[in-house]
């Protein structure tokens, strides 16, 4: 059913745009719009959740990502943050137990709570600095795209050399010279994971602009602005939130190398990077202290990477089912 | 060719006029040099007025910025704050081991890549593909310190435990032992393995993607029906074409194998670029974090157009222009 919809949607968008004049097409047209706009919009949704639902591993991904999440964000309400600071010196580098089911680190304290206390940091560091990368590449890329010359020029050329620097050492020099903190972790990250979300924009809406809605837009008299907010940013969509979820993962991994190094979030607060710099010292006696915050970033970012795959497939507007 | 290479070095001078402007606003955001002398109360005025017009400070900023362009261009990279070394010494001091370890680690992944990347393809859907596929999945979604760790527990402190040989974890010779080129090649494999685990698993995919989509192509099928055998169709036709990507690749392998060695050296106490950068952010010795993150962006930019030179030399279909 569903899928008929679909096909008459794709039917009459082609006869419009392709301008076939034949005579039962014409009557279709006059009739059809309003009706299948307003459908339009909701097969939207359910062909995404019928796609996505089939892409098991993104599906997998998905559930387990939010049970994550769920704990991670659920848990710090009800136990203080105590919880996963008091020191223990009694009970360091205790084996996991059914007291300590993840074991404890080396100056004692519960391996379980900081690991929720620091996933709770980790995770929104990934979501936040992915936001922010986004919205700069966003904004960077269709600003370039859009009035292409001397603006494109400088954009992209600002863009490549940013590029041009290996990102973990820029990462280091920023962090170290503003200041350790998780405000500021978060600010630089997202200040330098936007550039290929600027590529991907860029890319689209050079060859968006070039089709003839734009131009009928333009022969209307509709802003340039409006026409890239109105017309050309809803075709991104697609490929931003694919690179926005694939940006999570990687603004994780960047966090927790920056504080494994100890140039991130500093301790004792806990991330999942922040738990794995003193866990070298401790491979010997307490191999689960340097186990089990890597691999929670090692799930996640997997389940991110699988959701963003996912989205790829079921956003993809060639795709044929 | 020639002027092919002459404008993509022309091209490459914007860019890294933008990374030192960069650089340089970072170093004006670390806040005045003098400032330590301002509160020194031994110094009048004049001293410090003395002292300021001495290192070029009181001279506009884009006067500054070129004086200190003129100085990393011509090789002056100041002393380290900290060891009171000639910057430009230490950094070459340092700087062929960290090539050793990325030239091994890059050897390593290149390896393992192709193999595992081409026999992937081959045998599709095999139970064989599944699993390296699963494992190139999790590879991509590992940090590398965290596997870097894990090896450790599984090749060094495992083993030893048990009395078994096992691989050293620090350093590039044993220092009772002397330096000797055994010892250095039975040091280096652990940190260049590690190095090159999440290289390799990304590689995989993108072997396997590239060989797949060669053997899908009109020429093989046209190979096949003029009766060439399997071997040779993929030895002599699908393989040139399926590596060639695989050029573009080493370029830009560039930035992300420099970042690598910045975790994989401190972690491993590597003496090389990586972990002199990582103990400069640790003291905030700016003239050696400068030179280094100058000399890799450079380093970055050079190796994208030598990419390029390269892939437009193999590759017949492209056309310097």
């Amino acid at each position: 059913m569903i899928e008929r919809e679909e096909s008459r949607i794709q039917a009459s968008t082609e006869s419009t745009a392709s301008n076939t004049r034949s005579d039962g097409g014409q009557v279709e047209r006059r009739v059809a719009p309003e009706v299948t706009l307003a459908r339009a919009e909701e097969t939207m949704l359910h062909l995404f959740w019928r796609r996505f639902r089939r892409h098991r591993p993104a599906l997998t991904g998905a559930v387990v990502l939010l049970v994550l999440a769920g704990i991670c964000f659920i848990v710090p309400i009800f136990v203080s943050e105590e919880a996963a600071n008091t020191v223990e010196i009694d009970a360091k580098l205790q084996s996991p137990s059914s007291e300590h089911p993840l074991g404890t680190d080396a100056v004692g304290r519960d391996m379980l709570m900081r690991c929720i206390w620091g996933g709770r940091i980790s995770l929104r560091i990934g979501v936040l600095a992915a936001l922010i990368a986004v919205m700069i590449g966003v904004a960077v890329g269709s600003v370039a795209g859009y009035n292409i010359g001397l603006i494109d020029n400088i954009l992209m050329r600002f863009t490549e050399a940013l590029m041009s620097i290996p990102t973990l050492f820029i990462l280091i020099v920023l962090g170290r010279i503003l200041g350790p903190s998780i405000t500021i972790t978060t600010i630089i990250i997202g200040a330098l994971a936007w550039m290929s979300t600027a590529r991907i924009v860029r890319a689209e809406i050079l060859s968006l602009k070039e089709q003839d809605f734009v131009l009928a837009a333009r022969a209307m008299g509709v802003q340039p602005t409006r026409i890239l907010i109105r017309h050309l940013l809803p075709n991104v969509v697609a490929p931003i939130v694919v690179s926005a979820t694939l940006r999570v993962g990687q603004s994780i991994i960047w966090e927790a190398s920056l504080s494994f190094l100890g140039l991130g979030v500093q301790p004792p607060t806990a991330t999942w990077g922040t738990m794995l710099t003193r866990a070298q010292g401790y491979l010997r006696d307490a191999p689960w202290i340097a186990f089990f915050p890597g691999f929670l970033i090692l799930i996640t970012v997997l389940c991110v990477n699988f959701i963003g795959d996912g989205l790829r497939d079921a956003l993809d507007p060639y795709a044929l089912r | 060719m020639t002027a092919y290479i002459i404008r993509r070095l022309i091209q490459a001078v914007p860019i890294i006029m933008i990374v030192s402007i960069v650089g340089f606003a970072i170093i004006q955001a670390t806040g005045d040099p003098l400032a330590a002398y301002t509160v020194d109360s031994s110094l009048t005025k004049d001293d410090i007025a003395r002292l300021r017009a001495k290192y070029g400070l009181d001279q506009p900023m884009p006067v500054q910025y070129l004086n200190w362009l003129k100085n990393m261009l011509t090789g002056d990279w100041g002393r380290s704050y900290y060891t009171k070394m000639e910057v430009k010494a230490l950094v070459f001091d340092w700087l062929p081991n960290t090539i050793l370890l990325a030239g091994v680690s890059y050897i390593m992944t290149l390896s393992m890549s192709t193999v595992l990347g081409i026999v992937t393809a081959v045998r599709q859907y095999s139970l064989f593909d599944h699993v390296i596929t699963a494992i190139s999945f999790v590879g991509i979604a590992t940090p590398s310190f965290w596997m870097g760790l894990m090896l450790i527990i599984v090749l060094a402190v495992r083993p030893k435990a048990a009395g078994l040989p096992y691989l050293p974890v620090g350093g590039m010779f044993n220092p009772r032992v002397g330096e000797s080129l055994p010892q250095v090649v039975w040091h280096v494999i652990l940190p260049a393995f590690t190095l090159s685990f999440v290289m390799t698993a990304s590689y995989i995919r993108y072997i396997r993607s590239s060989v797949l989509e060669e053997l899908h192509l009109d020429y093989v099928r046209t190979a096949r029906s003029k009766g060439l055998k399997e071997r040779v169709i993929f030895a002599r036709h699908v393989l040139k074409n399926a590596l060639l990507p695989l050029l573009t690749l080493i370029g830009l392998s560039v930035p992300s194998l420099l970042s690598g060695t910045i975790v994989i050296e401190a972690m491993f106490a590597w003496p090389g670029m990586g972990r002199l950068f990582w103990q400069a952010a640790e003291r905030v010795d700016i003239p050696v974090l400068m030179a280094l993150l100058m000399f890799v962006s450079v380093m970055t930019v050079l190796s994208s157009i030598v990419t390029d030179i390269l892939y437009a030399a193999a590759d017949p279909r492209i056309r310097y222009s």
